[in-house]
Order: C-alpha cells, then sequence, then structure tokens
C-alpha cells in the first residue's frame, strides 16, 4: 500500500477536520494546497511511516450475511416442523381457534418472493412487514410444534419434530444445565451450531425468558390457559429462535 | 435417558465450554483452504469444529441442497470420517443444487405471465350455458363459440335457439330471458351425452369406466377439475356432460362448409332470438369450396360444421362459464417449491391453465437441464425439452389453433409448422400432469428456452426478446448514450441519432427473431415468407398490397426490395433464427463469464468483484474447460477461498500483513 507523501490528502476522509489541521501543520502542508492530490505526488509504501511499521491488514474477504433465499425458508419450515407439504403445513396451522396463520399465498409478497407475473424482483433485504411475517410465522410454527410436542397429548419422544428432549417431572424446575442441554438441541436445529459457541449471555438469556414465562404461566390459574406453562416457555424460546436474525441470514 | 438416540453423541459437546472463542485469528490462510479439509479428514478424532466452521457448512447445505442442515447432517459433520469435498461431491451427484440455479434463472428471466396475457382460442375451449330440461333440471350444455352447424339458427352460436330454450345467449355473457324446459327432442337433435376427457382417464375406450379419482396413476397426482366440472349442482357425481353435437364430433377432417349467404343490410336484426348475423362463406371456403380441412387446424372452426372437438371432447378445455375465460381447473397459485409442493392452490381460468403449463416447461427444462449436468449452452441451442401430459396435448392438438384466418391466407401458410414434430411427443394422457418425459428433437427450428412459447410470450416483441437474452445470457443491458436527441424520420433506429447507441446491437439481434410471429410461437419460413417478398415491394403508385403490412415492414419497402418485419436489422440473422442466436451467444466469450457471474451471484454476497478478477478468471476456465457444464463449476466454487469466507461475519478476522 502507498501514500502519497502528504498526509493530509491520505487522511482527510479518516480523521476529520481537526486532526486534518493538526497533522496538515506538522506535516507543513500548505493550507492552500489543491483539495484533491495530484497524479504526480510521489507515493511510499504506508509501512515507510513512522508508526506504521508493523501495521496489521486484515486481507479476507468481507461481506455483509446474505438474506435466506425465500424458498429455502419456506423448506426450513417445512423441514424442521414435521416434513409435512406446504399445503398440510398450512392446515395443520389453520386447525383450532387460534388464528395465528392465514395462508402461504398471503404472506408471499410479505416475505419478498418474487412475481414474476408482474416482474417484480426478489426482496434481498429484510424490511418491516417481512419481520413482521417471520414473526407471525414462527409464532403459529412454534405453538402448533409446542402443542403437539409437550401438549397435554405430547408426541412420544421419537416422534417429536422439535422439542427433541424429555421434559423434567412437574415438580423438578430446570436448573441452568437443564436448560442449555435442551435449548442445545433447538439452537442446533435452527441456528446449525451448538449454544457453546454462541455469545456467552445467549443461554442466560434465554433460560431468562424461559423462567419468566414459566412463572407468568404458573402464577395464574390453570385454567386460564390451554397451554401447560412448561409448553409455553419452551414455546417462546422457539419464538426467540425462529425468528432469530442468524436464522434467517446465512 | 433424557435425549434420544439421534442427539446423544451431541450432548458433551453441548456441554463443552466454546471450542474458539469470538473473534479469534485464524491461524493462517490455510485454514481457509481446501487441503485444510482434507488433513482434518486424516486426524483419527473428531475434529474441533469452530463457530467459522459451522456457519460455512450451513451455507453450502442451503446452497446446495436448498435447506438447513438436518441435525444429523450436523452430527456428521462433526465425525471423524466427514470430508467436506465429499459432502459436496454427494449432493452435485444427487442433483440438489438445481432448484437454486432454476431460481437463479427464473430470477433472471420471470419466466411466467400475468392474467392480462388471456389465451382463449374459440377453437379449443368449451363454454357453457346451463338449460332447463323437461324434468325442470338444470343443465350445463357445452359449446364452442363460433362453430358452424348446419341449422342456419344456430350457425356459429350455441346450439339450442330463443324458441326452444326461452334464452338468448349474448357471447361470452349470462343468458338472457326466462328459461323455459327444452323439450327431449330438441334437447336430443341439439345435443349429445358425451364421457369427456376430464372425467375419465380412458376416455379413448368405447365404453369409458375409469372415472376421476378412481384409482388414476400417480402422475395425474396434480390433475384437478374444478368442482363444477366434477359435481353436478356441487353433489352428484357428474357421469356425463352434455355436448353441443357438431362439438362432440371426432372425426380429423371436415369438408368446407359453404352456404352462399348474402351479407345483411345494416339495420335489420339478426333472426332467431340471436345477438349476430348470421355467418357468411370466408373467403378461404369461396376460394376452396371442395376442400377437407384438418380439424386440428385454426381454419377447422370457422368453415367446417363437421369439425368438433375430437374423442371425449379432448382437443377443447372445458370451462364452467360462459365468460370469455372461464374457470376450468385447480391449479397451484405458487409452485416455486416444485410443482409438487404448491404453496397454494386456486381455480384458474382457461387461459391459467394453459399460461401455468408453459411456464413449468421452462422450470422445469432450466432444473433438469442443471441436475443432470447438461452443457449449459443448451439453454440456448438445445433442441430437446420435457413434456407432461398437458403440454403434450397442447403440441399436438393447441399450438396451431390460433392460426390460419388471417393475412397469412395471401402467404399460402394456414397450416402453421410444428412447435414440436407430432412424432416427437411422448405418449402421455392430457391427466399425466406429474410425468415429465424427454423430447430429443422437437425440430429444426428449435433453440433451448428461445423457442418455448412461455419465452416468446412473455417477451413478446423481437426486441423484448433479444434484449432478455442480452441482459441473461451476456449479463450486459442497454443504456443510453447521453447525447442529444434531433429530429429524424429515418425508419432505420440503427441510424437515428441518439437511438443508434443501443439499436445498432439491439437491431441486428432482434432480426434473428424476425420468423417468430411477435406474441405467439408461429414460425414463418423462408419459403413462404422470404425477407424479400416480390409480392410486398413498393407498387408503381406507392402503395403495397393490403395483405403485406401485417408480415412485412412498409417503412422499408421499396419498389425493388421488401424486408420481413424486423429482418431489415440483419437479413442473414433473419434467417437463422434463434437457434443462430443461441449458436453466436453461446460462442461468445462473455457467455461463460456471464454464467459464472450469474451464479457467483447467488452463491457469494456481493458476486465476484473487480478483487476477484483472478478467481473469476479461474472459475470460467473451469466451466469452459469441463463442457459448459454447471457440477465442476459448482464445485470449484463450494470449495474455493472465496466462497468459504463469504460466510464469514467476524470483522476480527485479522492476520498479519504481507509486506506491501
Amino acid at each position: 500500500m502507498n501514500v502519497a507523501l502528504c498526509p493530509r490528502m491520505a487522511f482527510r476522509g479518516v480523521i476529520g477536520g481537526f486532526a486534518f489541521f493538526a497533522i496538515g501543520a506538522l506535516a507543513g502542508c500548505s493550507k492552500a494546497a489543491p483539495a484533491e492530490p495530484s497524479s504526480n505526488l510521489e507515493t511510499v509504501p504506508v509501512t515507510s511511516i513512522p508508526g506504521h511499521e508493523s501495521l496489521l491488514e486484515d486481507t479476507s474477504r468481507k461481506s455483509e450475511a446474505r438474506l435466506i433465499p425465500q424458498e429455502t425458508l419456506i423448506r426450513n419450515y417445512l423441514s424442521i416442523f414435521g416434513g409435512l407439504s406446504p399445503i398440510d403445513l398450512q392446515t395443520r396451522l389453520r386447525a383450532g381457534s387460534t388464528n395465528l396463520f392465514d395462508s402461504w399465498t398471503d404472506y408471499l409478497g410479505a416475505l419478498g418472493f418474487p412475481n414474476y407475473e408482474s416482474d417484480l424482483p426478489r426482496a434481498s433485504r429484510t424490511n418491516a412487514l417481512m419481520l413482521a411475517s417471520f414473526e407471525r410465522i414462527g409464532v403459529a410454527l412454534c405453538d402448533k410444534a409446542a402443542e403437539a410436542d409437550l401438549g397435554k397429548n405430547a408426541r412420544a419422544l421419537t416422534d417429536r419434530t422439535v422439542f427433541r428432549f424429555e421434559m423434567p417431572a412437574a415438580a423438578a424446575p430446570l436448573d441452568t444445565q437443564g436448560f442449555t442441554q435442551r435449548f442445545d438441541v433447538l439452537h442446533r436445529t435452527f441456528l446449525s451450531y451448538p449454544v457453546a459457541l454462541a455469545p456467552s449471555d445467549r443461554v442466560t438469556n434465554f433460560f431468562a425468558l424461559y423462567k419468566d414465562i414459566l412463572a407468568r404461566h404458573q402464577a395464574r390459574d390453570a385454567g386460564v390457559f390451554t397451554s401447560t406453562p412448561a409448553q409455553s416457555a419452551w414455546a417462546a424460546v422457539c419464538y426467540g429462535l425462529v425468528r432469530h436474525p442468524e436464522f434467517h441470514l446465512y | 435417558m433424557p435425549f434420544p438416540s439421534s442427539t446423544a453423541s451431541r450432548r458433551p459437546r453441548a456441554l463443552r465450554p466454546p471450542l474458539a472463542p469470538r473473534n479469534h485469528r485464524w491461524p493462517a490462510l490455510a485454514v481457509l483452504s481446501v487441503g485444510f479439509f482434507e488433513a482434518q479428514n486424516a486426524a483419527a478424532a473428531p475434529p474441533i469444529l469452530s463457530l467459522q466452521d459451522y456457519r460455512a457448512f450451513r451455507s453450502l447445505s442451503v446452497d446446495l441442497q436448498g435447506r438447513l442442515p438436518t441435525l444429523s447432517e450436523l452430527d456428521a459433520r462433526e465425525s471423524s470420517g466427514f470430508s467436506l469435498n465429499g459432502f459436496v461431491d454427494d449432493r452435485l451427484q444427487a442433483g440438489t443444487y438445481a432448484s437454486t440455479l432454476r431460481r437463479v434463472y427464473m430470477d433472471r428471466l420471470r419466466l411466467d405471465l400475468s392474467s392480462a396475457f388471456q389465451y382463449v382460442p374459440a377453437a379449443n375451449t368449451l363454454r357453457r350455458y346451463a338449460v332447463t330440461t323437461e324434468s325442470g333440471a338444470s343443465v350445463p350444455v357445452y359449446f364452442r363459440a363460433g362453430q358452424r352447424r348446419q341449422r342456419p339458427e344456430t350457425d356459429g352460436v350455441f346450439c339450442l335457439t330463443e324458441a326452444e330454450s326461452g334464452l338468448r345467449f349474448p357471447p361470452n355473457a349470462a343468458a338472457v330471458g326466462t328459461a323455459k324446459p327444452v323439450s327431449q327432442a330438441a334437447l336430443d337433435a341439439a345435443t349429445v351425452l358425451v364421457k369427456p376427457w376430464w372425467l375419465y382417464r380412458d376416455y379413448t375406450t368405447a365404453s369409458p369406466t375409469q372415472r376421476f379419482g378412481s384409482n388414476w396413476p400417480e402422475s395425474t397426482a396434480n390433475f384437478l377439475p374444478a368442482p363444477l366440472l366434477l359435481k353436478e349442482n356441487g353433489a352428484t357425481d357428474t357421469t356425463f356432460v352434455r355436448v353441443c353435437r357438431e362439438e362432440a364430433q371426432a372425426t380429423p377432417t371436415g369438408p368446407v362448409m359453404l352456404t352462399r349467404r348474402t351479407p345483411v343490410a345494416s339495420g335489420i336484426s339478426p333472426p332467431f332470438g340471436r345477438y349476430s348475423q348470421l355467418p357468411l362463406d370466408s373467403g378461404y371456403a369461396t376460394a376452396h369450396p371442395t376442400e377437407v380441412l384438418d380439424c386440428t387446424s385454426g381454419l377447422a372452426l370457422p368453415n367446417s360444421s363437421a369439425c368438433g372437438c375430437g374423442q371425449g371432447l379432448e382437443r377443447c378445455i372445458p370451462g364452467t362459464t360462459y365468460n370469455n375465460d372461464p374457470p376450468g381447473f385447480v391449479l397451484p397459485t405458487n409452485s416455486v417449491l416444485g410443482e409438487h409442493m404448491p404453496l397454494g392452490t386456486a381455480t384458474g381460468s382457461r387461459s391459467s391453465w394453459s399460461r401455468y403449463w408453459w411456464g413449468e416447461e421452462a422450470a422445469q427444462f432450466l432444473e433438469r437441464s442443471f441436475g443432470e449436468d447438461r452443457d449449459v449452452r443448451s439453454l440456448l441451442v438445445g433442441k430437446g425439452t420435457w413434456v407432461n401430459g398437458p403440454l403434450a396435448a397442447f403440441y399436438k392438438f393447441g399450438a396451431g389453433v390460433s392460426w390460419g384466418t388471417g393475412r397469412e391466407q395471401a402467404f399460402a401458410y394456414t397450416s402453421p409448422l410444428p412447435v414440436i414434430e407430432p412424432s416427437a411427443l411422448p405418449s402421455l394422457a392430457i391427466h399425466d400432469t406429474d410425468s415429465w418425459l424427454p423430447i430429443t428433437d422437437r425440430g429444426p427450428n428449435a433453440a433451448g428456452l428461445l423457442t418455448m412459447p412461455i419465452f416468446l410470450t412473455k417477451y413478446a416483441t423481437r426486441r423484448a426478446r433479444a434484449h432478455a437474452v442480452y441482459q441473461a445470457f451476456l449479463c450486459k443491458d442497454f443504456v443510453a448514450a447521453n447525447v442529444a436527441l434531433s429530429p429524424s424520420e429515418d425508419p432505420d433506429l440503427a441510424k437515428r441519432p441518439g437511438c443508434s447507441g443501443c439499436h445498432t446491437i439491439l437491431e441486428p439481434m432482434s432480426a434473428y427473431f424476425a420468423r417468430n410471429v411477435e406474441s405467439t410461437w408461429t414460425w414463418l419460413p423462408i419459403s413462404n415468407f422470404p425477407v424479400d417478398a416480390p409480392m410486398c415491394r413498393k407498387q408503381g403508385n406507392g402503395s403495397v398490397n393490403a395483405s403485406c403490412p401485417t408480415f412485412y415492414d412498409s417503412s422499408f419497402a421499396t419498389t425493388s426490395s421488401s424486408f420481413l418485419k424486423g429482418a431489415y436489422g440483419s437479413p442473414a440473422n433473419a434467417d437463422r433464427g434463434p437457434a443462430g442466436l443461441g449458436a453466436d451467444v453461446a460462442a461468445s466469450p462473455d457467455f461463460a463469464r456471464c454464467v459464472v457471474s450469474t451464479v457467483a451471484d447467488a452463491l457469494m454476497p456481493g458476486g465476484l468483484g473487480e478483487g476477484d478478477s483472478l478467481a473469476s478468471a479461474s472459475f470460467t476456465k473451469t466451466f469452459v474447460e469441463n463442457g459448459y457444464r454447471i457440477r465442476p463449476l459448482l464445485r470449484a466454487m463450494f470449495t474455493s477461498d472465496i466462497y468459504r469466507s463469504t460466510s464469514n461475519l467476524s470483522s476480527a478476522a485479522w492476520r498479519a500483513a504481507e509486506a506491501p
């Protein structure tokens, strides 16, 4: 990397006006010098500038995370939540009286699917409506999965689709280790890596969420809810993962 | 035992402390190299995976399989015997990447038509009116608009009169009047009962018995007539349909019908309660009074009362109403996951039936071409395609019915060349929606996607077609130069100031499509439509033959020459057709670069930038040297440092700088 001799030019855009004047004065550059560098300025290696001899340079390619293609998102929903066809899953989500899910067709535009008929391109960035759709679909999926896997008529462990772990006995609260073991199953399912590699506060935050929901439900009359406290608490954990940015980006 | 066995092996790892701190430094570039993967494999102990390893694996799964890795795939990734290259090779071999590439190219070409494009040829669209029988029941009667009949009262219109039914039948609108019972004699005289193709799998037999839904094969899983086609009054299974007698005819040919009627003076109301006067003999019928017409041609409907919809009405698509574009079949509203996994279904119109299958042909062509690792140049020059039952029926019976009654008669071209040679069509019933069979050679004019109905209708004009190819397969676009536009009357846009910047390239490219009629797929052969047709040259008084402006460009006609429309940019290209364009584009170095760039854009955020010129050249070389096949290109990309680093979200992956 080479820079022009007058540091004012090289650092101008980076360090702002105050430093510009200071460095400019130190280097003896004139205030009346032209604003843009001319092509005949002498250049030197950046490492020859005092203080830059051991400069580290990040040579790796950098890029922002991408939004998972919309088709992949739907396939992920389908594969994680039971391997049903889109129509069958829609039927299951609409069953009962929760009214949490409308139809896939209603969400396609909000999810950013392209519309070839109308020549509308695919959305490659998120927006508020898209995030709201992630939320709504995720809540519906998690509620139904929690009901089937952890509800009063829970499936056998081997038949579960999302919550593939045993629940502790009703009277036995989960400790951090017990929660982490179970949360790791969900973390790997949704985010594709062990929670041990996640930011250090992830378990703490999700465990706090779990305990909060659990406590709120336990504090109310059981007849108020159709779900058990643990079922609701795990469903809330599922909400957090299914709408997590790491679930939607790659 | 708190965990099922499939997750038991993960438990110790889940509880271990983080294996690699976030933002830690990678030891060297070798971390990102393919060699490192293999070094991992050689070790006996399970590999210690970093967050970056997991992210890279996740990206591979999304791009190669179109979904996240499953828990069992993660288990395999964490095992000691796992080979990342092997994983890539396995998935490439399985073709699971094809849906990704289908999406990429469908995003580019957007090969789907909106409902504004209506395809309702009178010759193969059955509509229906309900009439009242002697028993008081309301019975739908199917008919074709414009059907010629020997009975003057109903010639060219619905087959029952106002006197018989109490109703008048305006075109494409509800019947008017008060229905009265139609006598059984009148009903039997004008109509017949038929076991139609949409109700019977074995409709070609003398006594069909295999009604819809009763043990039909898997290949018909997505064939679903609208409820009103299946049940009378929404309750009783329909076993027969009542059809106007002429429409039910199954003969392959019919003689020209000549009535020698004379025009009626204006102001006189049509007779028999009709909304239109009795049809007159067409110019074609007058000129060919003894000709026997092919009942699948466009000439048959307006010129012969002996031609109908064929056995079991197989040449016609039914609708459940009298409307111009009546609903008929339940179709996927969105099939981006494939036609087997629709995201929704709805009863579609007659047009939807055709539009959907045309679009599906292109989607299948893309997915199967990529999945079978065919030469990517076949997208532009391939003679083959894949068709299912509805498409085979369209190419056999429907593709030519909109042609023959217009100005083409002056050029002796009333029977268009088939889009696909009938002999090449596989033996599929129209119900076989889920059975896709290959066709190796559609005919001499075929050129990959470029001659498919969906491409030729989506991009209806010659210039739109050329532009689509220029964008999708050369990765170029037309950008107007910053020049002053001075007035010009020069019809040659390649010469007009301000226009020439783009049209110098666009006009010769458009000329390749001069023989594909705009908005449709009909091919204009050189024998009938030479680029310079003497009959279309300007005459001494400056006029042009009235039949010519439909096909020949009057602006370029002189007394010594004429130009087929769109051919002026390059007569040679016009004669080479889309196959010539496909060959020229595929031979361009820009084509391979464009494929690489297009695929890279989909797999790597930001695609290949200016700083990736070496990698881009390497990928292009791999692609070309491997016969323009996609798998070697994908393998090179998926195992490259660039791909591995695309999921590197850490901004702190610092490495010591090399000497500048």
